[in-house]
């Protein structure tokens, strides 16, 4: 054993969050009027990879933690036990708890979740308890917590009998029937006879069976469930039965009618209750989570198709060009247009990789809404739409907690009670529709309820109040509700649990600004609210439009320019704050001369020999200057942050035709630096006449 | 850093290669393996509102590479490039991350095998907060040779600390003329 385990860690890591994500999933399918027993399987086949896992890699808590929990799968699926919601709930916690401890694996502690004794003390419960119990815990509502049996560990001496009949196969799979019987001899006394009447004749022996069985007599204060344990890694091969002598079966149904809440079941309770918090944490772990990308196979074939073709015509090309004459020429040019097509193709291809469906940004959110529509007393119907909708990696692992938010705020604000609902003549369920689209070259993602609406009285006062509205200024409806995306805004006084963490909803517009993206609210009063996140299909290419900045040459994204226009003399206003202002339509649109905010030389004299570009921020529109217009063409994004660093009013750079870098501007950063005290001294100190 | 490190076979002593260059006629050095290549000057993208001394962008084979002027950088008097102006393409890992920037020189000079014996530790200055990109002096042919380390050559935050360099090698020149 002298490989080095921990190189594989990080794989078993990843592969445990992924199968949680799966027993997450599949609990929220299970429900315990009508069991399907497929669900039951897939859940147990992830506990017991995890098992597995952690048992390979000598996790010894974490393997005895999961097996409780494989166990009663296992009863579960053999019918042994009824599914109760005692048991999906305590289901769920596990899987919570077992996140947060593969999170504590992934960073090298070796601490256990504090929870996670207790949720052991449940299972155990639940496996040692009959079928009478169970309807007694069924009846209760807030059964599992406050329930807790005492585990039938510490039984007097008791007398196992086990025939163990081991599959042909065990050796093979590096299983030792010698080490199973040293564990067993670890928890008592033990007996063993080997039977050799199967052995074949000498001739027959195949040296890697076996075919030896086994009767095991064992006397110790194990429980069944141990006793099976020693025999995990063989038992789905091997036939084991275990006997136990009668006078100690007694003793388990009595040990069970002390259902008292005692003082050491409070403190369990406030155990469990605690894992409540865990969610959270994990949100805030969840970059670390994913460093490795999975792709169908289908975009790998793609992908290798076109490269075959590309060597293909490269091949052709070489052939070419060894003895290259006049006449040749068409076939050159022939090869070249080929080339050129697979270039493309192949960029759209390695593009696709990047590409995951929006599913995995969904993910948590079943999950989520099922337990805080519990919490919060309310009955929403979750409905998801358009999953599959692909989306670039980056993007996605940083849409997940904007959505998580907004979800989040509809629940908590959106949604009304019950009570509310019957009283306005809504139906008792509350509707919660999560869609993800393709509209012309964009993603949209649409977060809507059919609560309450966005409360827009409410909301214009409190702006005032913050500051962030003028009170003498006539606002309409769609401007109201913007305001709820101002910094420093939040309608809840008090910081809830479940929204208003000090996340404002200027966060959850900053991050999908960053993303190139954008947000809107619709709403209508009682009817409910839409919120919709418009994003770019990809970060890595985007339209762009060049511009000329004296002798300097820019890039802005197409997306945001409006317009461009040319002034004339006179249509400038200065405002007293050095501001410069003019009228589109009905509209002031403060001008931003870039040369400035750049520190460049320019050519211009006036605002007149310049062109004006109307960009839009926000809810806000700019008019940019700069000294020409060049061509618009699609750029593909290189970062700047790479080999240096973050460089302000530039989001990053690309590489023309030409073969010369030209940096792309940050409309977003360049406001806000206009905005800031420091520019406005510099503004003061303009050269150029207007 | 020890696979870097060449091991004399008779002496047992221990060296590394080093690349050394020449601003305003005196020598630093840089260690080869950090090195990438080395470019002619070609006119980059200016990037706006920053120190005079990082010249810019350039486009290497489709990565976006800084270019900064050691010389400016270092404080040295402004010359016009010329023809032997050359960019030294520096790569080095930082926190796991290779990073590479083009340190504008006025000329490459040679390449040492320098023993590790043979370097001298850069006189401490008490005012200095932080580790010197100067990682050691070396005195070839009875020059002295400025060993940086390109590693806190690339650092950014480091930068600040580069103006103490000048202050650095009149003291050694003095030691040595003693």
């Amino acid at each position: 054993m002298d490989i080095d385990l921990k190189q594989f860690h990080h794989v078993f890591i990843e592969e445990c969050v992924e199968g949680l994500e799966v027993m997450e999933t599949e609990l929220l399918k299970l429900n315990p009027g009508a069991v399907d027993s497929e669900v039951i399987n897939t859940i147990f086949r992830v506990a017991h990879s995890i098992k597995g896992g952690a048992g390979t890699f000598g996790f010894n808590q974490l393997t005895e933690f999961t097996h409780v929990a494989e166990a009663l799968l296992d009863d579960l699926r053999a019918g042994k036990l009824t599914l109760i919601d005692g048991h999906i709930s305590l289901f769920f916690k596990t899987v919570d708890c077992l996140r947060e401890w593969i999170l504590r694996l992934a960073s090298d502690s070796e601490s256990i979740p504090e929870e996670a004794e207790a949720l052991k003390l449940q299972y155990n419960s639940f496996l040692q308890v009959d079928e009478y119990q169970q309807q007694i815990l069924a009846s209760n509502d807030e059964i599992t917590p406050e329930v807790v049996l005492p585990i039938v560990n510490h039984l007097e001496d008791g007398y196992w009998l086990i025939n163990f009949i081991p599959g042909k196969d065990i050796l093979k799979q590096g299983n030792e029937p010698r080490l199973m019987f040293a564990e067993l001899q670890d928890m008592g006394e033990l007996k063993v006879t080997p039977k050799l009447t199967a052995i074949p004749r000498w001739s027959d022996v195949l040296p890697e069976d076996i075919y030896v069985s086994w009767d095991l007599e064992l006397i110790s204060q194990v429980s069944e469930l141990q006793i099976k344990e020693a025999f995990e890694w063989v038992e789905d091969d091997s036939t084991i039965t275990i006997t136990h002598s009668s006078a100690i079966q007694a003793v388990i149904p009595a040990s069970c009618q002390n259902i008292v809440p005692t003082a050491d079941n409070k403190e369990s309770t406030l155990a469990v209750l605690s894992t409540q918090v865990s969610p959270q944490k994990i949100t805030n772990n969840k970059s670390t989570e994913t460093s490795s990308i999975r792709v169908s196979i289908d975009k790998v074939d793609a992908l290798i198709n076109m490269v075959g073709e590309l060597v293909i015509t490269q091949a052709m090309l070489g052939e070419l060009g060894q003895d290259f004459s006049a006449d040749k020429l068409s076939a050159l040019k022939k090869g070249l247009i080929q080339l050129s097509q697979h270039t493309r193709e192949m960029q759209d291809s390695v593009m696709k990789i990047r590409m995951l469906p929006i599913q995995f940004a969904f993910n948590r959110i079943p999950r989520m809404v099922r337990d805080l529509s519990e919490q919060l007393g309310k009955n929403v119907l979750l409905r998801m739409h358009g999953e599959e909708t692909e989306l670039d990696k980056i993007m996605l692992e940083k849409l997940s907690d904007p959505i998580v938010h907004l979800v989040r705020n509809a629940l908590d604000h959106g949604i009304e009670t019950i009570e509310e609902r019957k009283l306005t003549g809504k139906s008792d369920v509350a509707c919660l529709d999560i869609s993800a689209f393709h509209q012309g070259g964009e993603i949209i993602v649409e977060i809507r309820d059919d609560g309450r609406g966005l409360n827009r009285a409410k909301i214009h006062a409190k702006a005032i109040e913050k500051g962030i509205a003028k009170e003498d200024q006539h606002y309409s409806h769609s401007q109201i509700d913007e305001l709820i995306f101002a910094p420093g805004f939040s309608t809840v006084e008090t910081v809830s649990d479940i929204s208003g963490r000090g996340v404002g909803m200027d966060v959850v517009k900053k991050n999908i600004e960053s993303l190139g993206g954008d947000i809107q609210v619709e709403s209508n009063d009682g009817e409910g609210s839409c919120f919709s996140i418009r994003l770019p299909l990809t970060l890595s290419i985007m339209d762009g439009q060049l511009i000329k900045i004296g002798n300097k040459t820019y890039v802005l994204p197409i997306m945001s320019i409006i317009e461009s226009l040319q002034l004339k003399d006179g249509m400038v206003t200065k405002l007293a704050d050095q501001t410069e202002v003019f009228k589109l339509r009905d509209e002031f649109i403060p001008i931003i001369r870039l040369y400035q905010v750049l520190n460049h030389e320019t050519s211009l004299e006036r605002i007149s020999d310049g062109l004006l570009v109307v960009v839009e921020s926000g809810a806000n529109k700019y008019g940019l200057l700069v000294d020409d217009l060049a061509a618009q063409q699609q750029v593909v994004i290189k970062n700047l942050e790479d080999n240096f660093m973050k460089v302000s009013c530039v989001s990053g750079a690309t590489i023309l035709g030409n073969g010369t870098v030209a940096l792309i501007l940050d409309i977003t950063d360049i406001i806000k630096r206009i905005t800031s005290k420091q520019y406005l001294q510099q503004s003061q100190r303009s050269p150029v006449a207007a | 850093m020890d696979n870097r490190t060449l091991t004399d076979i008779d002496t047992g002593e221990k060296s590394t290669q080093f690349l050394t260059f020449i601003m305003a006629d005196e020598e630093y050095g840089v260690e080869i393996l950090d090195v990438q290549e080395i470019r002619g000057w070609e006119p980059c993208t200016e990037i706006p509102n920053m120190p005079e001394y990082v010249k810019g962008v350039i486009n290497l084979r489709g990565t976006i590479v800084p270019i900064v002027d050691l010389r400016q950088k270092f404080g040295l008097n402004n010359i016009e490039y010329s023809a032997t102006t050359v960019v030294i393409v520096v790569m080095v890992l930082v926190e796991g991350k290779s990073k590479v920037m083009g340190l504008v020189v006025d000329a490459v000079s040679d390449v040492h095998t320098i023993s590790h014996h043979d370097i001298n530790l850069p006189p401490q200055l008490g005012q200095s907060d932080g580790p010197s990109v100067i990682r050691g002096l070396v005195s070839i042919n009875n020059k002295m040779v400025v060993l940086l380390s390109s590693s806190l050559l690339l650092d950014l935050e480091q930068f600040k600390n580069m103006e103490q360099i000048n202050t650095h090698r009149t003291e050694h020149a003095i030691a040595v003329n003693d």
